[in-house]
């Protein structure tokens, strides 16, 4: 039945089953299953399939999904766009790097001398305060103090909000290779919509190890969040139970993280294809001024002359605006 | 025994574009082949494919030419399917439990229905998509070893491999595995061919 071995036997097995429960029928019953199995036809593979594996693997982008993408084609794209190409570990180099720490370290022990020799030595605590409490104000530049000048009423006092630059609103969808543009002027946002927030930062941590272009923090200074004007969200989802009781109806929770990346398509598509694995629904939204957001410096900020050329990226930063569900 | 030309495999190795193309062009429909007997959609085969392709890429460099290309191809393909069966069958579980399905490996893919598919009236006409349709209710590892041995006509020392299995766990699984699909198909038949689904385990 199976192979030639189970052929040698099978006139003994059939003789076997004369017992009663049909196992002749049975066996033949298998060979033809078999048979249908063999019949079986298969498609061949689609002639994009070798492809995009090898860019993937080549980490590459890929240019199918980049189109599928820029043409809001919503399928699974064939071609993931998370590069699964593992950074090599690169050994650093020891004696460079101990030069540039000393001359690191030097040149700010210099620097700090030089303002501590030639700045305005800073007045004690104690000093400062009973300096403000009878009125003086010796230690400030009276040119520079706008309070005499408000008090004489030659100018009024302004408002601290007219001084506030104007907030950053999100505007429409952009192409990913007009994204690259505005990532480089920092003005691109990722809204990132589903799942659950608790569950979606370790994952993206795991995966930015692994994709190596794209860091995401979630801690945002409150300032620069305020600056960012953020729709409401408009849509109701059903509540998954651990804030609200399950299947009630409930806003979902927004987030604004920090996503530090390289300023390629690759590392855009990179991030895009990390949020989509998550389950997150995820749309590239163009910034009206650039976004507040400042990125957390890194290792990899003093040490870009440890890489090869062809990784001398500017980093970037991008606000990722998450909803997720309470 | 298929052995690539030295020359492309070593190019292939560092890289080359065009070698590795070469290399693997002839093994994209087994690859695939593979991968689309043991997924019920072409959708999850072709995204199967791809990442069995990219494994086996990445792989190159440990492949010293020795063994069948074809067979090694085969087996990181093999091992890629079944490694997507545990997850899904993890996944349905955690969601079968939150909506209290008795049985969750019985929900289907999304791309179930799709051209290409297993569904469709004039498909049960058919006995080899019957075949088809009973094949997606056999246990993954039971499906694993008809596949290889029926549709990618492996032998028993060759499957053994695939499955890092010794070859009498092969032949017994081998033969359990086709009682579970005639299960099947005898479910399919007393349903009128309507249902064979859920894991037969014989």
């Amino acid at each position: 039945m199976n192979d030639n071995t189970e052929a040698e036997h099978l006139e003994q097995i059939e003789q076997a089953g004369d017992g009663g429960n049909d196992l002749p029928g049975r066996l033949g019953a298998m060979r033809r299953d078999r048979a249908a199995l063999m019949a079986l036809e298969t498609e061949p593979a689609p002639d994009w399939l070798l492809d995009a594996a090898i860019d993937r693997a080549m980490g590459e982008v890929d240019q199918r999904a980049l189109r599928l993408l820029e043409q809001g084609d919503d399928r699974p794209p064939p071609a993931p766009r998370l590069s699964t190409h593992r950074p090599r570990r690169r050994r650093l180099p020891v004696v460079p790097a101990m030069a540039a720490a000393v001359v690191l370290l030097v040149g700010g022990v210099v620097g700090l001398n030089v303002m501590r020799w030639f700045g305005p030595a800073p007045a004690a605590p104690e000093a400062q305060a009973d300096r403000r409490a009878a009125g003086h104000r010796a230690d400030v530049d009276p040119a520079m103090d706008p309070a005499p000048l408000a008090v004489a009423g030659d100018v009024q006092p302004r408002h601290p909000a007219a001084d506030a630059p104007a907030p950053v609103t999100l505007g429409g969808v952009p192409s990913l290779a007009e994204a690259v543009g505005l990532l480089r002027e920092g003005r691109l946002a990722l809204v990132a919509r589903g799942g659950a927030s608790a569950s979606i930062r370790p994952a993206l941590e795991a995966m930015a190890i692994h994709a190596g272009s794209w860091t995401v923090s979630p801690g945002v200074p409150d300032a620069a969040l305020a600056r960012i004007d953020l729709p409401e969200p408009g849509r109701l989802v059903f509540a998954s139970g651990s804030h609200a009781p399950a299947g009630e109806l409930v806003h979902p929770v927004r987030s604004v993280w920090t996503a530090r990346l390289d300023a390629t398509p690759t590392a855009i598509a990179s991030l895009l294809g990390a949020l989509e694995e998550l389950g997150l629904d995820v749309e590239l939204r163009r910034l009206s001024a650039p976004n507040p957001i400042e990125p957390a410096p890194d290792a990899g900020d003093v040490l870009w002359w440890d890489r090869p050329p062809s990784a001398w990226h500017r980093p970037a930063a991008a606000a990722v605006v998450v909803e997720t569900l309470p | 025994m298929d052995r690539p030309d030295p020359d492309i495999l070593k190019r292939a190795q560092e890289g080359d574009r065009e070698a590795l193309d070469a290399l693997l062009r002839p093994e994209v429909d087994r690859v695939y082949a593979v991968c689309r007997r043991m997924v019920s959609n072409r959708a999850d085969a072709e995204e199967l494919a791809q990442d069995a392709l990219v494994k086996i890429i990445h792989g190159l460099r440990g492949y010293d030419g020795r063994a069948s290309l074809s067979t090694w191809t085969t087996r990181v393909a093999i091992n890629v399917c079944l490694s997507w069966h545990r997850a899904r069958g993890r996944r349905m579980r955690r969601i079968g439990g939150i909506i209290g399905l008795e049985h969750p490996d019985s929900i289907e893919s999304p791309h179930a229905g799709e051209p290409g598919g297993v569904d469709g009236v004039e498909e049960r006409e058919d006995p080899r998509r019957r075949v088809e349709r009973a094949l997606d209710a056999v246990r993954p590892d039971f499906r694993a070893v008809l596949v290889l041995r029926d549709v990618r006509g492996l032998d028993y020392a060759a499957i053994g491999s695939a499955l890092d299995l010794p070859v009498g766990t092969v032949k017994s699984r081998l033969f359990r595995a086709r009682a579970a699909l005639r299960a099947a198909m005898e479910a399919m038949e007393e349903d009128g061919g309507a249902d064979g689904r859920g894991a037969v385990d014989e």
